[in-house]
């Protein structure tokens, strides 16, 4: 057993019974430790028990270290506490946050707090390891090493970061306390302020809006005790578009470098001691005797053009050179008439428009799951914000649905009489659920098998009338339900077609056993409907010869389209996977004739065809896959060409049953 | 997921716009021997006149179009099915749940006739009673090779009380008048709250706004 250079096994569970566990058989000793020699730097516990024990213990006394229980030897007596011994140890580089974490047992799901060696702290619960679920991640910010006590108590300082983890990777929102009374409430990368957040500073300094790498960065709302900044930031000072409003009423707002505005706009309010309110706009110096281009507004009237300097922070320019450009007043009547502006309002842009645009992006991500980039489909959303979060009430009826169906079907229920109850059952769960969906969103259709963009148009502008109706609004529910369910109810479906199926299977293993030109030929499908594609530096000769002894060669990809149906567990899925199917053989015919002659495919041509395909996929339990696509797809099906399709697929595999032989 | 109108009207097609306009849709399915030229028909009718034609997934073996008579939109949704011997007794997986269907034969082929009449008694024993049938005599362009006389065929549609026209899937001789004639003798949807065996007709309720569907 080697122990690395940092603290090695830390305790997990609670100290109780330790006497109960002492003098096992099996027991095996891995090693003895000298508290005040090696021991030191291997041991830190987590608990009030073991620290107030081991402080308590003479130098000469030892630990001694099974491989479930560490024994504590102290003179003429010893104390045994059972342990789940964790092994920890950095990986590779030091820089690194990745553990390895060895156990005894092969994972383990325990509360526990992890300690580095320099200082920081995880606390929570640990999966394999690592922490998942809220956790809090204290991070040291003393420099030196911790000692070999834990120190709750002591003066030690630190960050304390608390989230919730996956996976030993902080996600989501997260709140900082920061070892000086700064609080940050936000997302972080890496346990730093990145994204959307919040950071109170204990300077009574509030900034609201996005960060990286700590700093605000983008756009943010800065609110000190004396002032207010909207606007652009980078590298926590105000960098590019904003807007500052102090105490007084001043207004500044135009382009900001490193902290100060260099060109823009000043607003300064009248003030009740007199002086009237007067706008600058132009260049803004630093120093105040830089020459400045800009137009002063003294008063409604007024406006001065030229260049100035001075000190325009405080309000104080001076009129170098300038021309008086005076206009006549309108009366406050008159300019609503006129709908004219106030000269001392600030402009409202897109630039106000699109501040907060990082939230929504945000929010269309991280709750909704949809990513900008892919159009995500409108039942993975509903999946997402309705049944997949636990605490929503729907998720608790489908949860509750779901739990019933199975406790109802498994273990003896799996039986194969139950099959059309089964299916009833779990359809009325989909309908009820639904019926409940539409007290909650009025605006759906009557029927959850109404496609769910009805109104797409293909390019040339005409309805896509006869398109299938392959992604009903029910899709969502689909989806969830049978990920659930499908398991236990294609068990039920595959007992039940299992006579039919067994006899399927023998034709099929039979007809199977042939070339593909003998197949094809056998099962009547045209010459010209043969595809395959044969490099064109191969000789004729030779091309016949591949031709007549090839094997899955022919319509190789509908047939993998076809072997997609029986990996899907959503019955639309597999419903979508018949019509790629189909999709490829008029692909695979299409590339094989030669352009000009397209043969459109009639039912001669393509049942024989699809039957091909049927029989070189070799789903094993079509039978199964047939009543289940049935049962669950006849709501949407309608007349049209899915239900067409389905009926092909039927119609083949009667046909494969009742193959008798091949000549 | 707009309005609900918006899936009925696009099932409604042409007649979209129309308030008091129906949109039915039946089940109409094509049998005959191969080569009886079976799909050319029905593509003629489909390339036809009313609209333009939509190639669908499944190419000719899947057709709709739609047929506007006075008083509703007649919606055909045409399923073809393979004519070989070696396939025939899949057809009633096909021809379940029709409500029309169209016999195709040759007129330059007698034994194409009487693989007719033989699917004209197949449906009579097993498809749904109220199913229209039609006998189309195609390949009317050919009559100098014609082998099966008009008025034998005629003669024994009258028996059968079949809808009887030969048509020319190449000069589109007859072709939209037996479709049209078909359409004329379906149940097209009775008053509302009489509910009908053969079609699921529009549900009152859907009817107010835009044409529907019989779904």
């Amino acid at each position: 057993m080697v122990f690395t250079n940092y603290p090695v096994f830390i305790k997990l569970i609670n100290l109780q019974d330790y006497d109960s566990v002492y003098k096992q058989v099996s027991r095996i000793l891995l090693g003895v430790y000298e508290i005040g020699g090696t021991v030191r730097k291997v041991t830190s516990f987590g608990t009030q028990t073991a620290r107030s024990w081991i402080g308590g213990m003479h130098t000469k006394d030892k630990i001694l270290l099974f491989n479930d229980v560490a024994v504590f030897e102290e003179k003429r007596s010893t104390i045994t506490v059972p342990i789940d011994l964790i092994w920890i140890q950095k990986e590779k580089e030091k820089e690194s946050r990745e553990w390895k974490i060895a156990t005894p047992e092969k994972d383990f799901t325990a509360q526990g707090r992890l300690k580095l060696a320099d200082g920081s702290v995880f606390t929570g619960i640990f999966v394999k390891g690592r922490l998942n679920g809220l956790g809090t991640y204290q991070k040291s910010i003393n420099n030196f090493s911790s000692t070999f006590y834990d120190d709750q108590q002591s003066s030690e300082r630190y960050d304390q970061i608390r989230g919730v983890f996956e996976n030993g990777v902080l996600k989501g929102l997260t709140e900082i306390r920061y070892a000086n009374g700064d609080i940050y409430e936000g997302y972080t990368v890496d346990f730093v302020p990145h994204g959307l957040g919040v950071m109170r500073s204990s300077e009574d300094c509030t900034c609201m809006g996005e960060f990286k790498s700590g700093k605000p960065d983008g756009y943010v709302v800065i609110e000190t005790t004396k002032s207010k900044y909207f606007g652009m930031c980078s590298k926590g000072t105000r960098n590019g578009w904003g807007t500052l409003v102090e105490i007084d009423g001043t207004v500044k707002e135009g382009d900001w470098t490193d902290g100060d505005i260099t060109n823009g706009k000043l607003l300064f309010p009248s003030h009740l001691d007199g002086g009237s309110a007067f706008e600058y706009e132009g260049q803004i110096a630093k120093e105040p005797n830089e020459l400045c281009k800009g137009s002063l507004r003294v008063s409604p009237s007024v406006l001065l053009v030229g260049s100035f300097s001075g000190d325009f922070q405080r309000g104080s320019i001076r009129i170098v050179d300038a021309t008086i450009q005076s206009s006549i007043i309108q009366s406050p009547v008159h300019a609503m008439l006129n709908g004219t502006k106030d000269h001392f309002l600030l402009e409202a842009d897109d630039r106000v428009s699109c501040r907060w645009e990082a939230l929504f992006d945000l929010f269309r991500l991280e709750e909704l799951g949809c990513s900008s980039q892919f159009e995500t489909s409108t039942a993975v959303i509903w999946g997402n914000i309705a049944i997949s979060d636990d605490l929503h009430l729907l998720s608790r009826l489908f949860n509750g649905l779901c739990d019933i169906f199975i406790n109802s079907y498994s273990n003896i229920g799996t039986v194969s009489a139950l099959q059309m109850q089964a299916a009833q059952q779990l359809n009325s769960f989909i309908l009820n659920t639904y019926d409940i969906l539409k007290i909650l969103f009025p605006n759906l259709p009557a029927s959850m098998y109404d496609a769910v963009d009805s109104q797409k148009t293909d390019n040339e502008g005409h309805r896509a009338d006869d398109s299938l109706c392959l992604s009903p609004v029910c899709e969502f529910l689909y989806e969830s339900y049978f990920f659930h369910c499908s398991p236990i109810l294609y068990t039920i479906y595959t007992l039940a077609l299992e006579p039919n199926d067994l006899l399927y299977w023998n034709r099929l293993v039979y007809l199977n056993a042939h070339t593909d030109a003998k197949l094809l030929n056998y099962l009547g499908v045209s010459r010209e409907l043969w595809p395959i594609e044969i490099s064109n530096d191969v000789s004729d000769l030779e091309k016949a010869f591949i031709r007549n002894n090839a094997r899955e060669q022919f319509y190789l990809p509908a047939i993998h389209s076809l072997q997609q149906m029986s990996t899907e567990h959503n019955p639309v899925r597999k419903l979508i996977a018949l019509e790629q199917t189909f999709t490829q053989i008029q692909r695979c015919l299409r590339s094989f004739t030669e352009s000009g002659q397209e043969r459109v495919l009639n039912c001669d041509d393509l049942l024989p065809a699809f039957l091909y395909v049927v029989i070189r996929a070799r789903l094993r339990r079509l039978g199964a896959e047939i009543t289940y696509l049935d049962e669950f797809t006849r709501g949407y099906r309608g007349l049209g060409q899915a239900d067409m399709m389905f009926t092909l697929l039927h119609s083949c595999y009667v046909q494969i049953c009742r193959e008798k032989s091949l000549v | 997921m707009a309005n609900r109108g918006g899936n009925s009207a696009s099932r409604a097609g042409g007649s979209a716009g129309t308030g008091s306009n129906r949109t039915c849709q039946f089940k109409l399915v094509l049998l005959g021997e191969s080569a009886v030229g079976k799909s050319s028909l029905v593509l003629r009718f489909v390339k036809g006149q009313f609209h333009e034609y939509q190639e669908s997934t499944i190419g000719a073996a899947f057709l709709t179009q739609t047929v506007c008579l006075d008083d509703a939109t007649v919606k055909f949704e045409i399923w073809d099915t393979a004519g070989q011997e070696r396939y025939h007794s899949l057809a009633p997986m096909y021809y379940r749940g029709a409500q029309a269907a169209i016999v195709v034969y040759d007129i330059t082929n007698q034994d194409s006739f009487q693989k007719a009449k033989n699917w004209v008694k197949e449906l009579q024993r097993q498809a749904s009673p109220n199913i229209v049938m039609a006998l189309a005599g195609n390949k009317a362009d050919m009559a100098n090779k014609r082998t099966v006389e008009y008025e034998e065929a005629q003669a024994y549609a009258e028996d059968n009380a079949l809808l009887f026209m030969e048509t020319s899937a190449k000069t589109s001789m007859n072709v939209n008048d037996i479709f049209m004639a078909i359409a004329k003798k379906l149940p097209i949807g009775p008053p509302p709250g009489q509910p009908q065996d053969t079609v699921d007709v529009n549900q009152p309720a859907q009817q107010q706004k835009s044409g529907t569907c019989c779904k």
